[in-house]
């Protein structure tokens, strides 16, 4: 809302800059976002008078001029004649750019010197069109004196503050308003303009008649008649104003309800008597199927039966607290009006603009509640000021429906020890009292607690914590002294979800991986790019109602599409080589809860170089293992050893490729956490990405829930151990887990470690059969293996793999 | 052979042996079993015993003079050898390392970490949150009436009648509360959505919200622990503000900006809301606001990120262009 500084002072005295006000605003009251000085444009275009004129020398249509702008004389070449020695102008100093963008500098014009430039009403932004230059008024301009900016002599030096509303502080969206305030902050007078009213004629309650059905929605309704007034433009004073908070001027009667409303905070609406019969007026909720065209010129718009409506024996003429009807506008052939003034609820005015999706200044002042008791004042100053200026007389009376009930505050109970024990200051009681009084609040009682009966206009001090608050925003926060809590000591279990988290995150970074943050959102289409349109992923993928766009109109179901998105866009943009995890939730609708089901999971993604980029990689290394590695080193900073199984068929998520993937197992109850494969080809043809793009997801939840290995400690063997090699041939579909776990069953715990240091498969290798090298570690507890027993276990462990898995060795 | 012919030679022969193999072949050819010395000295026995004891000194100094001159000759071929393979062993360590290089943090999680710490050191325990909630959690509870602009289409994600993306890490503080009971000094960080689509914004975006609800705590306390915090993270020197605002959960309520040179020109910036826990929030969550009392406070993570590491777009942040991560 923006408050204009010459009409704030209109009612407090205030010297204070524009910056300390702001400044104390912004502290204690309401932010104000900007400070907008209307005078900075004519900056450097003071006050000077016209000594003597005389022709330039080498051009006829120039003249000299000599002026005085207070502090010397200046000589200045200029081109119009419709000034004379004597005149008071506007004289632009070099150095100054003028509104319409000119630069004014010293210079030489047709070899006289010029030191300025006398401007037009063009020039200064005054006017759009204007002939030769302006000439002001001679007493204004001995009042301001020679040299003062002419944005003074122009009352063009008003400062605006653009301040922020809160929306519990209805009472501040008027100049009144933040007078109200700044009287308080700067411990200053608040000098209220008096109305004086004139009223003649027949009496209002013969002409206008008045009925409000909806008391409570309605709580006051006011009127006043102004009979044989003239509609016509509006002063120059009062365009300017209206100009300065925003508002263009329509006519004398319409510019002055706005002007009280910006003035007062009341909103007030101006009705040409003549169209509404025998002045009827009646507050009503609107029938359904009715319809009103407003004010705004739109479409007329249907009502519905919860809006509150003006109307007149049979229709709507405006819709209550937001905008008039068209029909019953004050026009340049209005004489009579009838001039409105109201109190309507707040919520009724908020959900009825929402409805209608009209913000008007009307309907944002009772969203936030007005004065009920101002409601009188506002009517009275306008009827006197739509006479001052339009003429006509105020009929006797005005019309005052009232509903009793409403809007008694009950008075708030304050304990005065709670300044100390819930603020955590000392105050003085009558400290307190000055504070709460300086606001309008009737403070009576005495310590331990006072009674707070708060002003009409404020609605929000219903709580004992209001009333702190006003205590303590009046000399600001920042003068608070800072303490710490003086808590009471509680033991903390640190989170664990917390801890696993960091831990793979520090893990994964240890390996290159960068964290991505992506939005939670997905389309339908990456959905079906990364082949999850027929999954449960998709049926269970949670929409939203009213999303941005389609393509962020699911919670996703899945990290898989964002980071395949931003892979795919980093290497786009030159990025050679992109390792990059993230840590969230993946969102499932559940169909016995209202409530999605929400996962963490660590989606880590690796897009391979693109070339071979590095001088001393080798260049045939299987991605698959890169990633496994870092799985289960991950897996073993949680201290879980994970596994990883062949999976296949419906287990896999189509989104891998179906050969190379696995399921993450992990614990003895081999609880599945996870997947780790390639991308599938397809996915990683959509995206543009290397078909070796490599990737795992890790489910956090459940690896949160598994039992981590406790850490025991066990003594260094005391006895050596040996090693032995096993070469084998197996067919090629015999998996190297199969192998491994033999070999640990027939080793009867004499194994302590093995290793595979050879795969081969070509040439020398049978068709269908791969050649494999394992190195065994042997050693026992309590004693030195024996050549015999080794040999005994190997023997056992050969014909195991043999008989189960139909090994042939080699040797 | 003439002894000292014999030492002489077999010095000479020491003396140019050009590696460690020839060296042994000429200690062989004189040191060895059938060594011209070693035959010399078998051959004393046969001496006669007066002259055996001079002859058998001048052999066996002989025989000293030539190891001792072997082993010195290994020990320089060795240390020759030596030097020769570790000169032919140099590489270039200018060449790039190989291995991969520690990856990035995300500057949002970097700001995040920062702060769970500076609030463990300040007794705040961390706990996390649903991101779907209900309206009952999101706004209801904590005192937002129906009517609220908030709770609008424009302003909120839907999901269902009653089922909202969670605007504010507010709820968490409501679900803590009412599982446990006082005293409580907790924080919760994470993802928050707001229906806005203006580029200044972004409909996700990260919150840290935490509260202290004891039986004593006061509105200076919550200044001086806020006060810490943003020392601890823009630094001692750090310019504050604290002003009065408006929440619907709490009351007094106030905001706190900073002041932030750079792209910002000395502008002072809002970096966090906080307040008195409402009586309203305290009631609803069954605590009796006679007994109880407390602050709370929220910021956005994002924000701070973008004040701390000057980035102007919050767009960036969720780009993940790799070249802006590893600046993290």
């Amino acid at each position: 809302m923006r408050v204009s500084l010459h009409w704030l002072r209109e009612f407090v005295p205030i010297q204070a800059s524009a910056a300390e006000i702001a400044d104390r605003l912004t502290r204690c009251s309401l932010e104000v976002e900007e400070i907008e000085e209307l005078g900075r444009a004519l900056d450097g275009v003071v006050v000077a008078r016209l000594q003597s004129m005389q022709p330039h020398p080498n051009a006829d249509r120039l003249t000299l001029c000599a002026v005085e702008d207070g502090a010397g004389t200046r000589s200045i070449v200029c081109g119009a004649k419709n000034m004379q020695a004597g005149d008071y102008v506007a004289l632009a100093l070099p150095n100054t750019t003028l509104p319409n963008g000119a630069e004014i500098k010293k210079s030489k014009v047709r070899g006289e010197v010029s030191e300025g430039m006398l401007c037009s009403e063009s020039e200064l932004g005054l006017a759009t069109e204007s002939s030769g230059i302006l000439l002001l008024d001679a007493e204004c301009a001995r009042e301001v004196g020679l040299g003062a900016p002419v944005a003074r002599l122009l009352g063009r030096d008003d400062t605006l503050f653009h301040i922020d509303v809160l929306p519990d502080r209805g009472d501040c969206a008027s100049t009144l308003g933040i007078a109200r305030e700044i009287a308080a902050l700067f411990r200053l007078p608040l000098t209220p303009k008096s109305v004086e009213l004139q009223e003649s004629g027949s009496p209002t309650e013969n002409s206008v008649c008045v009925e409000v059905q909806d008391a409570e929605r309605c709580p006051r309704y006011m009127a006043r008649l102004i009979r044989g007034l003239r509609v016509s433009a509006s002063p120059e004073w009062l365009v300017r104003r209206l100009e300065s908070v925003g508002l263009r001027s329509i006519n004398n009667v319409v510019d002055v309800t706005n002007y009280v409303l910006w003035e007062l905070g009341q909103p007030l609406h101006a009705f040409d008597a003549a169209t509404i019969p025998q002045g009827k007026i009646v507050v009503r909720r609107a029938r359904s199927g009715e319809k009103i065209a407003l004010l705004d010129g739109g479409e007329p718009r249907a009502l519905t039966t919860e809006d509150l409506v003006i109307a007149d024996r049979e229709q709507p003429i405006a819709l209550a607290g937001i905008m008039g009807g068209a029909a019953t506008a004050v026009s340049s052939s209005t004489t009579d009006v009838i001039l409105e003034a109201a109190y309507f609820c707040d919520p009724t005015i908020r959900l009825s603009a929402r409805r209608h999706a009209i913000h008007s200044d009307s309907s944002y002042r009772f969203e936030r509640g007005v004065d009920l008791e101002g409601v009188a004042r506002a009517l009275d100053r306008a009827a006197a000021l739509i006479v001052e200026l339009a003429g006509g007389s105020i009929a006797p009376g005005a019309i005052d429906l009232r509903n009793f009930e409403y809007g008694r505050f009950a008075p708030v109970s304050l304990r005065v020890a709670r300044v100390k024990t819930l603020l955590g200051i000392d105050l003085e009681e009558c400290e307190i009292r000055r504070r709460l009084t300086s606001l309008g609040i009737e403070v009576s009682g005495a310590a331990p607690i006072l009674s707070a009966k708060s002003p009409t206009w404020r609605h929000d001090l219903v709580r004992e914590e209001d009333l702190l608050e006003e205590i303590l925003r009046l000399d600001g926060y920042d003068v608070l002294p800072e303490a710490l809590p003086r808590v009471q000591v509680v033991h903390r279990t640190p989170s664990p979800a917390r801890k696993q988290e960091q831990a793979l995150r520090e893990v994964l970074r240890a390996h290159g991986f960068s964290e991505a943050v992506n939005l939670a959102f997905v389309s339908d289409e990456d959905l079906h790019a990364v082949r999850l349109a027929d999954r449960p992923e998709r049926a269970r993928a949670v929409a939203l109602r009213n999303p941005i766009g389609a393509e962020l109109a699911l919670l996703r179901p899945t990290l898989l599409p964002a980071l395949l998105h931003a892979a795919s866009w980093n290497l786009r943009h030159g990025v050679t080589k992109l390792c990059q995890f993230e840590i969230g939730r993946i969102f499932l609708d559940r169909t016995d809860e209202a409530l999605p089901e929400e996962r963490r999971q660590l989606l880590a993604l690796r897009v391979p170089h693109a070339a071979k980029s590095f001088w001393n990689r080798p260049e045939a290394q299987v991605p698959f293992f890169e990633i496994k590695s870092l799985l289960l080193a991950a897996g073993a900073t949680l201290r879980h050893t994970l596994r990883i199984e062949a999976a296949e068929g419906e287990q896999v998520s189509p989104y891998l490729h179906p050969g190379i993937v696995g399921k993450i197992l992990c614990g003895s109850n081999a609880t599945s956490v996870g997947e780790i494969g390639v991308l599938h080809p397809e996915v990683a043809r959509h995206w543009e990405l290397s078909p070796e793009t490599v990737l795992f997801v890790l489910e956090l939840d459940p690896l949160l829930q598994a039992a981590p290995q406790a850490i025991r400690y066990e003594p260094a063997p005391k006895y050596p151990g040996v090693s032995r090699d096993l070469a084998m041939l197996v067919a090629l579909d015999v998996a190297a887990a199969q192998i491994e776990e033999r070999i640990w069953k027939a080793s009867g715990g004499r194994l302590v470690g093995l290793e595979l240091f050879d795969r081969y498969i070509g040439k020398g290798v049978p068709a269908g059969k791969q050649s494999l090298a394992y190195r065994i570690f042997l050693q026992a507890k309590d004693k030195t293996l024996t050549d015999q027993e080794v040999t005994r276990i190997v023997e056992k462990v050969k014909t195991v793999l043999s008989q189960e898995l139909g090994a042939e060795h080699r040797e | 052979m003439d002894l000292s012919r014999l030492v002489d030679e077999a010095l000479r022969e020491i003396d140019t042996a050009v590696d460690e193999n020839a060296l042994i072949q000429v200690r062989a050819r004189v040191l060895g079993k059938q060594g011209a010395l070693s035959l010399q000295l078998r051959e004393l026995g046969t001496l006669a015993p007066e002259a055996r004891a001079a002859r058998g000194k001048d052999l066996n100094d002989a025989k000293m003079r030539i190891e001792a001159a072997a082993t010195a000759r290994l020990e320089a071929l060795r240390a020759t050898a030596s030097a020769t393979r570790l000169a032919s062993e140099r590489i270039d360590v200018s060449l790039p390392a190989c291995g991969p290089s520690l990856g990035h943090m995300h500057p949002v999680r970097r700001v995040e970490s920062e702060l769970i710490e500076i609030f463990a050191g300040l007794g705040f325990e961390w706990v996390d949150g649903r991101e779907v909630e209900t309206e009952h959690y999101n706004f209801d509870a904590l005192n937002i009436p129906a009517d609220h602009p908030a709770r609008e289409m424009q302003d909120t994600f839907f999901v269902r009648p009653g089922v909202v993306l969670r605007t504010h890490t507010s709820p968490v503080q409501v679900r803590t509360m009412e599982k446990r009971k006082p005293p409580l000094q907790v924080i919760t960080t994470g993802r928050v959505y707001r229906h806005d689509k203006d580029t200044s914004h972004s409909p996700m975006f990260h919150q840290l919200e935490g509260f202290l609800v004891d039986d004593r705590a006061t509105f200076v306390e919550l200044k001086g622990v806020l006060y810490a915090v943003l020392r601890s993270l823009f630094g001692q020197n750090v310019e504050m503000r604290f002003r009065k605002n408006f929440f619907p959960f709490t009351e007094p309520s106030g905001e706190i900006d900073i002041r932030r040179e750079g792209s910002w020109g000395g502008r002072w910036m809002e970096i966090l809301g906080c307040g008195m826990v409402h009586p309203n929030v305290l009631r609803n969550v069954g605590y009796d606001p006679d007994l109880c009392q407390g602050f709370a406070f929220g910021m956005g993570l994002d924000r701070i990120a973008m004040l701390k590491y000057g980035i102007d777009e919050i767009r960036v942040l969720f780009e993940n262009d790799q070249r802006v991560l590893e600046r993290f």
